[in-house]
């Protein structure tokens, strides 16, 4: 967009364009599985999650997009609307402690302080709500009522969402390719040796 | 031009033209099919191989070989539109990775019946499930062959390790298969390329068990890919690019694409058929031979017959029985050579999917470079006599493993999100290990398969019907298994040791065997001790279906050296004149 500015001059038929530019819409993308306010929340959320440094973030390589279409076309029925309801259950609070009223309105400010809490587990609630998650699908499974707390909800939504951010990204082209040690074929096996001489400390990406 | 486009549109035959007839045929292309292949063609013999699937050509029909997991939708995952085609298949739960989901059956095409579940893997297509397999190629010794016997169980073997030994030989040398010798009683030396190298946690881990277990071995897995600097014709050294399973465009494991057929095909005598569903061995009273085969086309459903003079059945277990099951006649009203009721009777398999994992501190400035498609292999411990008599089973278990980099799980929960959780996982990670143990399943005569003629196949076959399960022995060994795997791996060092136990079902080993045994005695077996069907001498089944017990090892190599064992007799039988 700031390209375009550049090197166009705003006439009156790039004013549409200058103004959506002025929105904090991070995308126009229209999410296969989530809602597109869902989908806005969910670019803010992995980039949070893996924020740009020196390398890219994990919006940038699409990992939002590799997300929402993992949910639609790989996961069964009852684990998306899992993530269904526990997503619905970390906007909520993420609207009620910000005041907003539309999930697409939630800057990163408004969803960093939530994702923090929900994630932030001693190893004993670690296994406790697992425990807990555990029993939720166990009463779906036997078609009773199914009951989780709020807060666990957050925090299995926030968990998965973190597991399928970090893999996402690192199985991304260029993440893959251009950050990791990249090494299609080996040709032969070393078998123990020093982690800095073979890669620079970084983690193989195959 | 037009040729050209009618070659490959209409080709039918490979390697050769039809012929009239043929000194032999066989049946599958797999591991054992094959080897029956070259072995008979560099007999001089003018060789029909008939496979049901379609033809695959080394190298140029691996399609997934080179992808990288972002050249695969969803990092490779099936999405749930794949599993549809694939519901059975699935429960291995890595087979259906798009990576490999292209050599196994689509459920819908390839229907089967469960009494009790049985988890039936496979692929049709030229090389079988020497595409797909895990490569780990053990022998047998004079302890297994003889356990029927000592112990009472189901039908002593018709032969001793001496009388495989030379074709254990034969084939390693062939297929090259790379590991280190151990002078073990319970597991022969063989002849074998450099062994893979153990990574630093795996060393570690053979030396502690070494250590603290009195007698107890670590060693490499024993696997078919090609190290060192001995030549193999037409193929590479292995590249440690751990994609086996896809097709290997270097052939450094062992396949029938890469290695055997085009063997067979250099002798001039191969004519390969693909497409070809064996349904039935013909037969001649008068002459109490088999004299060919009857065929339906996969694609055009149209019935051919081929004639031969020896037939060798090597289209795996389940498939090889139900032709014979299916090649019925006046002298054979239960199915071909089954006159002891023990056709489809006393599959078997290694029941696994049991051990333990753990998390390894330090050696964090250590890493490995290549992705080595093996890792460590414990020979059998128990039951081999004095104190490794156990009580509450009989028979053993091994069990392959490996350790890697690649545990985030710490560094996720302290560093929670944020740049410092990204410095960190695109970091080495916290080094683990895992064993999983492989058990013998013993042989059960009520454990069996029989054809359902009310249920037909896309091409008017009867489906299979599985009757089959694990039993007390299986699972009082499972128990062992865990626990053993648990405490090897502590006494390694490793923390945070996690037991899995997921028995899933027979067949999910895919390893099935035994369902036309070999024996002494032709009322309680089907076949004799050189693979011939007793009443049928020249009819040979050298898949798994000769097997009259399971052993604890990775079962093909056994299968191999069967087959080049019963080749070569068959060559001489014919020679001779004897069938």
């Amino acid at each position: 967009m700031g390209q375009a500015l550049g090197y166009y001059v705003a006439t009156p038929t790039l004013i549409g364009m200058v103004q959506s530019c002025k929105n904090d819409k991070a995308s126009e993308w229209t999410p296969d599985f989530l809602t597109p306010d869902e989908g806005e929340a969910l670019t803010k959320l992995v980039d949070i999650i893996l924020p740009k440094t020196d390398t890219p973030s994990a919006s940038e390589v699409q990992v939002h997009l590799f997300i929402d279409k993992f949910i639609d076309q790989v996961m069964e029925k009852e684990q998306q609307d899992f993530v269904k309801m526990s997503m619905g259950q970390f906007l909520e609070k993420a609207l009620k402690d910000s005041g907003k009223e539309k999930a697409g309105d939630l800057t990163s400010g408004d969803l960093e302080p939530v994702l923090s809490e929900a994630l932030k587990v001693t190893k004993e609630d670690d296994v406790k709500n697992f425990e807990a998650i555990e029993q939720y699908h166990e009463a779906i499974a036997e078609g009773k009522e199914p009951l989780l707390d709020d807060g666990i909800s957050r925090f299995a939504f926030a968990n998965n969402l973190r597991g399928l951010t970090i893999w996402g990204y690192k199985i991304s082209e260029y993440v893959g390719e251009e950050v990791l040690a990249y090494l299609p074929i080996p040709a032969e096996y070393i078998p123990c040796e020093d982690a800095q001489k073979l890669t620079g400390s970084m983690a193989w990406s195959l | 031009m037009k040729g050209l486009l009618k070659d490959l549109t209409m080709k039918k035959y490979y390697y050769n033209e039809e012929q009239e007839s043929y000194d032999a045929i066989v049946v599958g292309t797999g591991i054992s099919g094959g080897w029956a292949a070259k072995e008979l063609c560099e007999k001089g013999l003018k060789t029909l191989v008939l496979e049901r699937g379609r033809m695959v050509r080394h190298i140029t029909d691996y399609p997934t070989a080179y992808k990288d997991p972002w050249d695969f939708p969803n990092g490779g995952e099936p999405t749930q539109e794949d599993l549809k085609k694939q519901p059975k298949q699935n429960r291995t739960g890595y087979t259906t990775n798009v990576a490999s989901a292209l050599w196994f059956v689509n459920d819908l095409e390839h229907p089967y019946n469960e009494i009790k579940r049985f988890d039936w893997m496979r692929g049709y297509h030229v090389g079988g499930r020497s595409i797909m397999w895990g490569r780990h190629s053990y022998r047998w010794s004079d302890i297994d062959f003889t356990a029927n016997r000592r112990e009472g169980i189901a039908v002593d073997w018709p032969v001793r390790y001496k009388d495989i030994a030379p074709w254990y030989d034969k084939v390693e040398t062939f297929i090259g298969v790379s590991g280190e010798n151990l002078r073990l009683k319970q597991l022969p030396d063989g002849q074998f390329l450099p062994m893979m190298e153990l990574n630093c946690v795996e060393q570690r881990f053979r030396e502690k068990v070494s250590q603290n277990f009195n007698g107890r071995v670590v060693t490499a897995g024993r696997v078919a890919n090609i190290t060192g600097t001995k030549k193999f014709e037409g193929r590479q050294h292995c590249m440690f690019r751990n994609r086996c399973i896809r097709g290997c465009p270097f052939g450094a494991y062992f396949s029938s694409n890469s290695s055997t057929l085009p063997a067979a095909e250099r002798t001039g005598n191969l004519t390969l058929r693909p497409d070809s569903i064996v349904h039935e061995v013909m037969y001649d009273p008068d002459t109490k031979r088999a004299t060919g085969v009857k065929v339906i086309d996969r694609v055009t459903k149209e019935a051919h017959e081929f004639k031969a003079k020896v037939i060798f059945l090597c289209a795996s277990a389940v498939a090889s029985t139900s032709i014979l099951m299916q090649s019925r006649s006046d002298r054979f009203p239960n199915g071909m050579g089954n006159d002891s009721d023990q056709l489809g009777r006393n599959i078997m398999d290694h029941h696994l999917g049991v051990g333990a994992q753990g998390k390894f501190d330090g050696l964090e400035d250590k890493y490995y470079k290549g992705r080595k498609p093996n890792g460590v292999y414990i020979p059998r411990f128990r039951n081999l006599g004095g104190d490794s008599d156990r009580k509450d089973y009989k028979r053993g278990f091994g069990y392959q493993g490996s350790a890697g980099r690649g545990n985030w799980d710490d560094a996720v929960a302290e560093l929670s999100f944020g740049k410092d959780l990204k410095e960190a996982i695109l970091k080495p990670g916290g080094w683990t290990m895992g064993i999983g143990g492989f058990g013998e399943v013993l042989p059960y005569e009520e454990n069996r398969m029989t054809l359902d003629y009310d249920k037909l196949d896309g091409w008017g076959l009867p489906t299979v019907t599985f009757d089959a399960e694990f039993k007390e022995n299986e699972w009082a060994m499972r128990k062992d298994m865990k626990e053993s795997a648990v405490e090897m791996l502590e006494k390694a060092g490793l923390r945070d040791v996690q037991p899995f136990d997921n028995p899933g079902a027979l067949g999910l080993g895919i390893h099935e065997m035994g369902t036309a045994r070999m024996g002494r005695d032709k009322r309680t077996s089907v076949l004799n001790g050189n693979n011939q069907i007793h009443e049928v001498p020249n009819v040979y089944v050298t898949d798994g279906s000769f097997m009259a017990s399971a052993a604890c090892v990775n079962p093909s190599l056994t299968y191999m050296a069967f087959t080049a064992r019963a080749a070569n007799h068959a060559a001489q039988q014919l020679k001779k004149g004897n069938i």
